[in-house]
């Protein structure tokens, strides 16, 4: 896959996430693109370019986002390191390992932020309610999501 | 494999996560809003935010015609239903109507506060479900500022919280680091609303004595420094007993309907205000 269309297409994805996806929001939730796109690019190109353009896309997301500065570098640097080292010793074809890459990459990046925040804002994180109305949501959203976003990302790619 | 590619594949990744994590350290240490500690970052991604600030505006400008196009199609597969002129012309009046009815009452509002109102549209969102934030198209060049008010014809919507020069970055009330000092409209007692994610917000730091019914309505009481008084918040809609020791948990639903911000008012001064047809408040809040 081409270097520099990897990376368009994650800041791209970051671009129509602040602008674009708040008129496709189901239920005040906004679907993680960015997750989802890490998720298959780390499966293919392995940790190093898994980790890379997780730390960018992460960057940008939070350079532009309003939480803590790192708080989605961390997690999708270290959920496309993850995914890479993992994704050499599994089936690519198909669809169903990238929906459960996607489902784990979501449950470990929300369950992150949640306690990051947790440590810092203890008076505005309560599990219940975050889980509730926040990462259980979201999970489920990101992995039903993922088939048709890898479908797409496998026409972009040219990749089967 | 060779052994040096093998290495370099854990070594770089490794030198990322290291470098993320003190980012985020170094960010987390400090206060939760207070980033100009990284003014650097944002002077290195203005290209950024003037891309975001244009493609923003040009999605709003293409999101209108989709919802323009979305009606005149609605309308003409009516049209070619019923096969009636006349279906058409009072497809069309109500279309402009209400339209009309929307304008106007923008028109109104701004009228009503007239040299202190700037108007702005929403061009974007924050990207985390953990915040609540728009993004909208005034910024430095129009002499906004951090903290300054933003409303809506129907209420406080939040504050100005980041300004670049061609956009700026509003907190949502709703957003779980939102504070506003607040005021029962009835019995003026006072506390602060806080936001609650999910479009709704909780009253806190009130008189437990004090009291509370559904349906109460709430204003910004001017106490806080950033929201000057008077700005209709919204309507008490839940009130539960926590437990025996503890106050009581107030759930407010806020008069703005921040799912479908498209346009907002920038207070350029800080003064107290008294909201037009105060006696006529949304009944559509339940």
């Amino acid at each position: 896959m081409s270097k520099l269309l990897m990376l368009a297409v994650v800041i791209i994805s970051v671009v129509l996430k602040i602008t674009l996806f708040r008129f496709i929001e189901f239920g005040s939730y906004k679907p993680d693109i960015l997750l989802i796109i890490v998720v298959f690019i780390s499966i293919y190109e392995g940790p190093l370019t898994g980790a890379s353009l997780g730390f960018i896309g992460g960057l940008t997301e939070d350079i532009l986002g309003s939480g803590y500065l790192g708080l989605f570098t961390v997690s999708k640097t270290l959920i496309g390191f993850a995914l890479g080292i993992i994704g050499k010793h599994i089936y690519k074809t198909g669809i169903y390992p990238y929906a459960i890459a996607a489902f784990a990459a979501s449950v470990f990046q929300e369950f992150f932020i949640f306690f990051w925040l947790k440590m810092f804002q203890p008076y505005a994180s309560f599990f219940g309610s975050s889980f509730r109305n926040i990462i259980l949501p979201l999970v489920i959203y990101n992995t039903i999501l993922t088939p048709f976003v890898v479908l797409g990302l496998k026409k972009i790619f040219r990749t089967k | 494999m060779d052994i040096s590619k093998q290495s370099r594949e854990k070594f770089l990744p490794s030198i990322l996560i290291c470098v993320s994590f003190i980012i985020l350290l170094i960010s987390s240490v400090g206060d939760y809003h207070g980033r100009d500690w990284g003014s650097w970052l944002d002077s290195f991604f203005l290209p950024g935010n003037w891309v975001i600030s244009k493609v923003g505006k040009k999605i709003n400008d293409v999101n209108i015609f989709i919802k323009e196009f979305k009606n005149v199609w609605e309308e003409n597969q009516k049209l070619n239903k019923e096969n009636s002129f006349l279906m058409q012309r009072t497809a069309r009046i109500t279309e402009l109507e209400s339209e009309n009815n929307r304008l106007n009452k923008l028109l109104d509002f701004s009228s009503k506060f007239p040299k202190i109102l700037l108007s702005a549209a929403v061009i974007g969102q924050d990207p985390s479900n953990w915040s609540q934030y728009i993004i909208i198209d005034k910024g430095g060049k129009n002499n906004i500022t951090v903290d300054m008010v933003v409303i809506t014809a129907d209420g406080l919507a939040g504050r100005v919280a980041k300004v670049w020069p061609d956009m700026s970055k509003v907190q949502l009330i709703i957003d779980r680091n939102s504070g506003v000092g607040a005021m029962v409209q009835r019995t003026r007692a006072n506390g602060v609303a806080s936001g609650m994610m999910k479009n709704i917000c909780e009253f806190k730091y009130f008189d437990d004595k004090e009291d509370l019914q559904e349906g109460d309505i709430l204003i910004t009481s001017g106490l806080g420094m950033v929201y000057p008084k008077g700005i209709l918040i919204g309507k008490v809609t839940k009130i539960e007993q926590r437990s025996l020791n503890m106050s009581r948990y107030i759930e407010i639903t806020p008069y703005v309907n921040f799912s479908k911000l498209e346009e907002v008012f920038i207070l350029k001064k800080n003064m107290d205000l008294v909201w037009p047809e105060m006696e006529n408040i949304n009944p559509e809040v339940e």
